[in-house]
């Protein structure tokens, strides 16, 4: 599904990624893990096809095509998904309409017929009930004035309607209160199934008690520096990134 | 370039001598304005029209925009337009009254007001003074106190009929009242003075909508003067709408004088004409009054707007909110000069200003100036001027959910639009205005592809 081979991509002259390799099949749940600065934020941002930051060498492939050369809605066209770090709020465009455009775009690249209002309202509230989310919340501008919690489940409720293949969480966690963790984890592990695959990016080990990954990938100064199953998670919690680092841990 | 400027400069003031002597030999002199018409001749021979340095049209070179155009010396004449030049101006969406008001002078053809016995009427000045204790005499007498304007001044000498809207104590008019004005401009580039003074009495209650139009090909000056007397408790809403003026050269200027307990909501929508100058001045004379000052304005190519407003307030216990939002692509340009003046017994007051700007081209420019006088202590008051482009986080933001970017660009102008439009009360009104700018987004968007 996601063939990342030797990425290596620069921000301003600062080299961010050192060559990351990486692949993904259907029905997987990869646990991105590394500490702050270690480029595993910005390697989603890439994927996602955020402006700013210069591919130096490496390909990644997306569901057989070159994801790199595509405009970021081509890339959520294609069912590529990133669940924001921090979701930018957007005052005067309500949280429905952006939701209701976002589907029948989406839809149009895949040259599907758009959903009426009708459709796309029960499609709105099934989600809605699946993440748990406040119906308040749907009438309001997108993510105006939103808690740090409800921002989140907003991210989840996007997920969950828009359906894509791969599903990257860029710390997700961050910021949430233990409740609203295991709401959000209740909603993506709702989302699983053996045709999408999960890329979740932590600090922590926390989230990854309630989404329990397959593979485990350590991340630390732009690069995938050790791989494993979700015990290495764990182990990483006792041991710390720098021990991982320096090879200390095996 | 300097001595040209004078010389245009003298030659539109020579121009408009001429057609002031031209008026006042034709004048009755029991016009209401008689005195002040005057006063306003000799104003005009001392001073003329806005020189280059002038402060207040710093950055709306108008006199040398107007004078390369426009004959100042020939008079406002009377016109007659068949009704498909007509139709096409008024607002089918929408049951209103209809005032038609032709180079400054009403169209009783083309109006209508409903029942005439009713508690509101339309008059001329001399009616007006007639009817109801020299009522506009008695106003011009009253409001002195006003700074003087050089187009104001103009068209107080110059003005023909003049047209007053006077709503009874206790009237409320059960559905808008739409004011269109239109400079015809089949033969030549003309000129026209429209002069209106609404009176709102106590406890009443109306809309007004004001729609700016040239008709004909050729450019059209229009310079206005509107002036709203509110009594106490007394309710406008009034909508100027700068939409659909077609090769419109503007002077609008608004004045607004509010007793007790008055609430005025001004909105000012503009996204046509080549050069638009908008006076918008509240005096607050009574306490426990408000005035919101909306403004939305969406310009491309060479269009200039200039909104100059003022709130003056001079008793205790009033509000004034403003907000203005811009949107500028091509080469227009576009001035806000927020003037707030808190006069020292005016305690408690609150005073909010806000204005925004887009630029979506390098070549578009803005010149925000807020200007506070506080001169009393214990005040509420607050301004923000903000200038930048659209924001590419929430660009990406929408790309990334599948989003492309020209639809995406359109909802950020929507939403950033949507902050002045959701003020609007009358929903249909609302429904109209987001889709005429919508066909204006549109437009510039082809502008910007052809580029």
């Amino acid at each position: 599904m996601l063939t990342i081979s030797n990425l290596r991509a620069i921000v301003a002259e600062k080299k961010i990624l050192r060559g990351v390799n990486l692949t993904i099949q259907p029905g997987e749940v990869h646990a991105i893990m590394g500490p702050n600065g270690s480029g595993k934020s910005t390697l989603a941002a890439i994927l996602a096809g955020k402006p700013g930051y210069t591919i130096t060498q490496g390909s990644v492939t997306f569901m057989n095509q070159d994801l790199l050369v595509l405009a970021p809605e081509e890339r959520a066209g294609l069912g590529l998904f990133l669940a924001f770090q921090y979701p930018v709020a957007i005052p005067g465009v309500s949280n429905t309409n952006f939701l209701k455009t976002a589907v029948n775009q989406i839809r149009k690249q895949r040259n599907q017929a758009p959903l009426d209002a009708v459709a796309f309202l029960s499609l709105l509230k099934e989600k809605a009930k699946l993440v748990n989310i406040d119906r308040s919340l749907l009438s309001r501008p997108l993510n105006d004035e939103f808690s740090g919690g409800e921002k989140k489940r907003n991210e989840i409720l996007q997920l969950a309607v828009l359906a894509p293949k791969l599903a990257i969480l860029d710390e997700t966690d961050s910021g949430l209160d233990i409740d609203a963790l295991k709401t959000v984890a209740q909603g993506v592990n709702q989302l699983r199934s053996k045709d999408n695959a999960i890329v979740i990016i932590t600090h922590y080990q926390r989230l990854l008690d309630h989404i329990v990954p397959d593979f485990v990938h350590v991340f630390y100064n732009g690069q995938i520096v050790q791989s494993g199953g979700k015990e290495l998670a764990k182990a990483l919690e006792a041991a710390g990134y720098d021990g991982t680092a320096t090879g200390t841990m095996s | 370039m300097k001595s040209k400027f004078f010389d245009r400069l003298s030659l539109s003031v020579n121009q408009a001598q001429e057609a002031i002597d031209q008026h006042f030999r034709t004048l009755n002199k029991d016009h209401p304005f008689y005195e002040a018409k005057q006063r306003a001749r000799e104003i005009f021979n001392q001073r003329g029209f806005p020189h280059i340095k002038d402060e207040n049209y710093r950055h709306t070179p108008i006199t040398n925009a107007l004078a390369g155009i426009f004959d100042f010396s020939q008079p406002s004449t009377p016109s007659k337009l068949p009704k498909e030049a007509i139709l096409p101006l008024l607002h089918q969406e929408m049951d209103t009254y209809q005032l038609v008001i032709i180079n400054g002078r009403m169209s009783r053809e083309y109006s209508k007001l409903g029942n005439a016995k009713k508690n509101w009427q339309v008059l001329s000045f001399t009616e007006a003074d007639r009817q109801h204790q020299n009522l506009c005499f008695q106003h011009w007498r009253q409001s002195q106190f006003q700074a003087v304007d050089a187009f104001t001044t103009l068209n107080t000498a110059l003005f023909e009929e003049g047209i007053v809207v006077y709503i009874a104590d206790q009237a409320v008019l059960e559905k808008p009242l739409s004011i269109y004005h239109i400079t015809d401009t089949k033969t030549s580039p003309s000129l026209s003075y429209p002069r209106l003074l609404i009176v709102a009495g106590q406890d009443s209650q109306a809309n007004l909508i004001t729609s700016w139009h040239i008709v004909g090909q050729s450019p059209g000056f229009t310079n206005a003067v509107t002036e709203i007397i509110l009594a106490k408790n007394a309710q406008i809403d009034h909508y100027t709408l700068q939409t659909k003026m077609g090769p419109a050269y503007q002077v609008n200027t608004i004045r607004c004088y509010q007793a007790s307990q008055s609430l005025l909501n001004n909105y000012t929508l503009t996204w046509d004409g080549a050069l638009v100058r908008n006076n918008l001045d509240a005096y607050i004379q009574g306490s426990h009054s408000a005035v919101n000052m909306y403004g939305l304005y969406c310009l491309n190519a060479q269009q200039h707007l200039d909104n100059h407003t003022l709130v003056d307030h001079r008793v205790p216990h009033t509000k004034s909110n403003e907000l203005y939002q811009g949107i500028l692509a091509g080469e227009a340009s576009s001035v806000f000069n927020g003037r707030i003046v808190v006069q020292p017994e005016a305690q408690k007051t609150q005073a909010f200003q806000a204005n925004n700007n887009l630029l979506l081209t390098e070549q578009a420019k803005v010149h925000a100036k807020p200007q506070l006088e506080i001169w009393a202590d214990d005040v509420k008051c607050s301004h923000g001027a903000t200038t930048g482009q659209l924001d590419q986080d929430q660009l990406f933001y929408l790309r990334a959910r599948g989003i492309p970017a020209d639809t995406a660009h359109s909802m950020l102008l929507h939403a950033f639009a949507s902050k002045v439009l959701e003020k609007i009360p009358i929903l249909i009104l609302k429904r109209y205005l987001s889709q005429a700018l919508e066909a204006k987004l549109r437009m510039m968007d082809l502008d910007s592809i052809g580029n």
